[in-house]
């Protein structure tokens, strides 16, 4: 289970940029299951992982994940 | 399409063809296994011989198409055709997961006739037949575990490397902990029984392994179930 203390805009970010979790995992060489965990809060990503999501939505990190104040 | 994912697709025919044919080898040979140990024991004179002949041809059958199946595993081929369809990850995943879920239903006659041979073998009432038959379901057992900890081997590196993400990882470690939970929890109860019957102690295990297992695939189906929802 995600940390409650984490704020995951990876949905609004990827649906902004037009791509589906399929395509966004395929762009990001991660699985679609991968991508709908960490946008519903089920799964906390390593630093890797975020980084490659970053990276195939060509966002910095901090645009797909922040701390709650 | 280009010329190599055309030679790609051919090949990965051929290949489940072959896998196909290796499966067909090993189910007759299984047949002939037990037909032939049904006849060794019923029959006599040179139809027992003809009973040992078959169940020793139905068992080089099945150990030959285990040897075999090995060359016909999916391969960097299978990979390159399935992601050319997209999200080969996801199904190749949900594959495995669902294989934990039905695993147990299928183990389920092997962990009984165990347990049936511990009472025997426990009993001192053992025949050759449960000292052969008691090992079965604990070794079922074990073989879905393996899978579940991702410790069997799929053949190829590229698609372990498929297999093996940090999710799957996560639903293994969370997979794993639970199937401990429920065999320390069911230790205490075989060693409660064991203090009244050891007999029934003994009875058990394969059961208690059955569970344990059965707890390890269904919960890594039900969270890969979980994460595939939209």
């Amino acid at each position: 289970m995600a940390d409650p203390r984490l704020v995951v805009k990876l949905k609004a970010v990827r649906t902004a940029a037009g791509l589906t979790q399929q395509e966004l995992a395929d762009r990001a060489g991660l699985s679609r299951k991968t991508v709908n965990t960490v946008e519903n809060g089920v799964f906390t990503p390593s630093v890797l992982v975020a980084l490659t999501l970053a990276r195939a939505l060509g966002v910095p990190l901090h645009a797909l994940f922040t701390l709650e104040d | 399409m280009d010329d190599d994912l055309k030679q790609a697709k051919a090949k990965e025919r051929r290949r489940v063809r072959r896998l196909q044919m290796v499966a067909a080898l090993g189910g007759v040979g299984a047949t002939a296994g037990v037909l032939g140990v049904g006849i060794a024991k019923s029959g006599e004179g040179w139809m027992a011989l003809v009973g040992v002949v078959l169940a020793l041809a139905g068992l080089g059958a099945v150990i030959a198409s285990f040897s075999l199946a090995g060359r016909f595993l999916p391969d960097g081929d299978t990979i390159r055709v399935e992601n050319a369809r997209g999200g080969y990850r996801d199904s190749l995943q949900s594959q495995r997961a669902y294989w934990g879920a039905y695993a147990p239903l299928l183990i389920l006659f092997p962990t009984w006739k165990s347990i049936e041979a511990a009472w025997a073998i426990a009993g001192r009432q053992a025949e050759a037949l449960h000292w052969m038959m008691v090992g079965l379901g604990p070794l079922c057992a074990v073989a879905i575990l393996l899978v579940v900890a991702g410790l069997d081997n799929p053949g190829d590196r590229k698609m372990k490397r498929l297999l093996e993400d940090e999710l799957t990882l996560s639903f293994r470690r969370s997979s794993l902990s639970l199937a401990l939970g429920v065999a320390l929890a069911g230790m205490v109860v075989v060693f409660a029984l064991g203090l009244w019957k050891p007999q029934a102690a003994v009875a058990t295990m394969p059961g208690l392994m059955f569970v344990t297992a059965s707890a390890a695939g269904l919960r890594y189906w039900q969270l890969d179930r979980r994460a595939a929802g939209g």
